[in-house]
């Protein structure tokens, strides 16, 4: 039986640190909360305050402590060995379903030109999940064009289910069942996912080279973004997410993450270790397991294979949701298969880290609900504190006044600013000292895209924590989000659709503050940074979905296209123009098909 | 995005079936299925949690 190698001491280490950092944030924050929350005698609302914001407060110190531990460079180059004859059989899977062929399919012939100039020798199998038969018969259309294109015959292959058994990883897991004794490697990707063949050359040669490595993922840099919210995004994961991964790749060791796509899996460690069964009882806790991503990685490592990745590997892309409606769909989905992986904590001989790693998700959503529970728990709070008694003894001569507490409030609202803020312009410092500012357009360009950034995620926290707490609701309440397909590449929201999206969340912030005003009118000013996003929602989802400005949230990306990316742009343009798909079909009809 | 399939009859070639030439070679590889769930992991759902928390008199 295959083991992983013995966690090192520095892995240990990081790990240690990055804990006790939020254990000790979490702990200050909470001192502060209960000693600002007592002097008026313990209540169950003061313990209850002091838990929530124990909770919340570690969840942003680990993060901030991640990206700390990204900061500096690391120590020992990743390796990069060169690829050896004779080369592993590789083949890359794209699934997809309900997709816009043309796109999809122009990525394809995008990427296969580019292996073919990084002289690697690979099949692509195309993996379709698509139901709707409109959609099916422009696919097929779409992927003659493909082979005429790419002279791709017996090397390009396209096959469709009926049975949709599984969704995604059902879809990969039947190909590997029948195909799988064919290749040595597969490259996983999304339909939006673009790779450079070069890039994927070097994921071939590193588990040549390394035979022990199960799955190596990349760092995905969103491309092609257009509205103000998309760019911002793209921004984030091109200028902070190097970081964060660095910290995080420090942090897992050998225990890594799978995030899905734009990752190379060994065939064999794969179809031994990650055939799913579906889980007892209905969705959304039973069923089908929705986020298989995170379950495969920590399969792969119980069987004792390396799950690595590496931040450092560039010409890995994808693309992003557009606006914050298509943001929220993901979201919704994710969280509904984070919550599922509940069930799954106590999965016999998972290593301790990838069940760790599974709270770590389920955090990352619940979060949200312990931010509004800690907020409600707050006004509550203050309604339900008794009066202040200025003569607490008998025959008192001078009255005693509280003592003001301000100064602790005030600290721990600049702790929890600083944890969320001092990460991102440390990247800053990091990211100039590393020679990489001239990417993001020059050291004042990029400070600003970077306030900037922070300004539009401080107006939209209320409105995500808001759709978050909302999707994990419905999901502990049992409501099945099921899997609505990706809505790619849909940009500008109107304001009636913005109103039609965000009303209730107007709603719900415009009665918490009318509420709050006439209540604990002392506590309006301090509400005012969650409930006027809130009141603003519609506005702010209409907004962020139109393409502001280009000035700010310049990529190395945007700035220099990427062969394959360019590739993919001409080779689309010119489909586009050529009418793809014309092939015949039996009736002469003109159709419509929206993916 | 909507996709515009302009489609006649004049023009239709003979097109060759897509199983020529598109399906994926046939080498099958076995996976078995994982065991990630004890018996006793599948009970402890939301419902049986909330069981756990609430007494049995309010339920």
């Amino acid at each position: 039986m295959r083991r992983l190698p013995p966690l090192d001491r520095r892995t240990l280490f990081y790990r240690i640190a990055t804990l006790a950092f939020a254990a000790v944030s979490a702990t200050a924050a909470t001192v502060l909360m209960v000693d600002a929350t007592i002097q008026d005698g313990v209540d169950i609302w003061d313990i209850l305050r002091g838990v929530l914001i124990l909770i919340t407060t570690a969840w942003l110190a680990w993060g901030a402590a991640q990206a700390c531990l990204g900061l500096a460079a690391r120590h020992r180059p990743v390796p990069a060995p060169d690829l050896t004859e004779p080369v592993p059989p590789t083949v890359v899977l794209v699934p997809i379903c309900n997709e816009d062929p043309v796109s999809t399919f122009a990525r394809i012939a995008a990427m296969d030109r580019s292996l073919e100039a990084a002289g690697l020798p690979a099949d692509i199998a195309i993996l379709s999940d698509t139901r709707d038969p409109l959609n099916a018969r422009a696919e097929e259309q779409v992927y003659r064009r493909l082979i005429e294109e790419t002279q791709g015959r017996g090397r390009i292959f396209y096959r469709r289910r009926t049975d949709n058994r599984g969704r995604k990883a059902g879809n990969i897991e039947d190909f590997i069942r029948k195909s799988g004794g064919a290749y040595e490697l597969a490259v996983i990707l999304d339909a939006d996912s673009l790779m450079e063949g070069a890039t994927i050359r070097r994921m071939v040669a590193r588990m040549q080279a390394d035979t022990d490595i199960g799955l190596l993922q990349t760092l995905p840099k969103i491309v092609n973004a257009n509205s103000f919210f998309g760019r911002a995004m793209q921004f984030a994961a091109s200028f902070h997410s190097p970081i964060f991964s660095r910290g995080l790749a420090r942090m897992q060791g050998s225990t890594g993450p799978f995030w899905g796509h734009n990752a190379i899996i060994r065939v064999r460690a794969f179809a031994e270790s990650c055939a799913l069964p579906e889980l007892n009882g209905p969705p959304p806790f039973g069923g089908h397991i929705l986020s298989h991503d995170y379950v495969e990685a920590a399969l792969l490592a119980r069987n004792g294979w390396k799950v690595l990745v590496d931040e450092t590997m560039s010409g890995s892309y994808e693309e992003g949701p557009e606006n914050i409606l298509s943001y929220a769909r993901r979201d919704r989905r994710w969280c509904q298969g984070n919550l599922q992986h509940t069930r799954l904590l106590f999965a016999p001989g998972l290593a301790a880290w990838s069940r760790f790693v599974f709270v770590q998700g389920i955090f990352a959503y619940i979060v949200s609900l312990i931010w509004a529970c800690f907020l409600v728990a707050s006004v509550l709070a203050t309604i339900m504190a008794p009066l202040p008694d200025y003569f607490p003894e008998p025959y008192q001569l001078f009255p005693v006044f509280p003592d003001d507490r301000t100064k602790e409030i005030t600290a721990l609202f600049l702790g929890i600013v600083g944890l969320l803020i001092v990460p991102k312009f440390l990247i800053l410092t990091s990211v100039a000292r590393e020679g990489r500012i001239d990417g993001f357009g020059g050291t004042l360009r990029a400070a600003l895209s970077v306030a900037t950034e922070i300004i539009l995620s401080s107006f939209l926290a209320p409105i995500m924590l808001m759709y978050q707490s909302r999707a994990v609701i419905q999901v502990l309440l049992g409501k099945d989000g099921g899997w609505p397909s990706n809505q790619r590449g849909e940009g500008k929201l109107t304001l009636w659709q913005g109103i039609g999206a965000g009303m209730w969340i107007t709603g719900t912030g415009a009665i918490a503050l009318t509420v709050v005003h006439y209540i604990a009118p002392d506590l309006t000013l301090w509400l005012l940074p969650v409930c006027v996003p809130m009141l603003l929602a519609p506005i702010l989802i209409a907004i962020t979905s139109r393409p502001l400005t280009h000035f700010l949230f310049i990529t190395p990306e945007e700035r220099s296209v990427a062969p394959v990316v360019d590739l993919y742009h001409r080779i689309h343009a010119r489909w586009q123009s050529e009418n793809v798909p014309n092939a015949s079909a039996s009736e002469g009809l003109s159709k419509h098909v929206t993916a | 995005m909507t996709i515009q399939i302009r489609t006649t009859h004049a023009r239709a070639p003979e097109l060759e079936a897509m199983d020529n030439f598109a399906a994926p070679p046939s080498a099958p590889l076995d996976m078995p299925q994982q065991v990630i769930e004890r018996r006793e992991d599948a009970r402890l759902t939301f419902s049986s949690l909330i069981r756990l928390l609430v007494p049995r008199q309010w339920a």
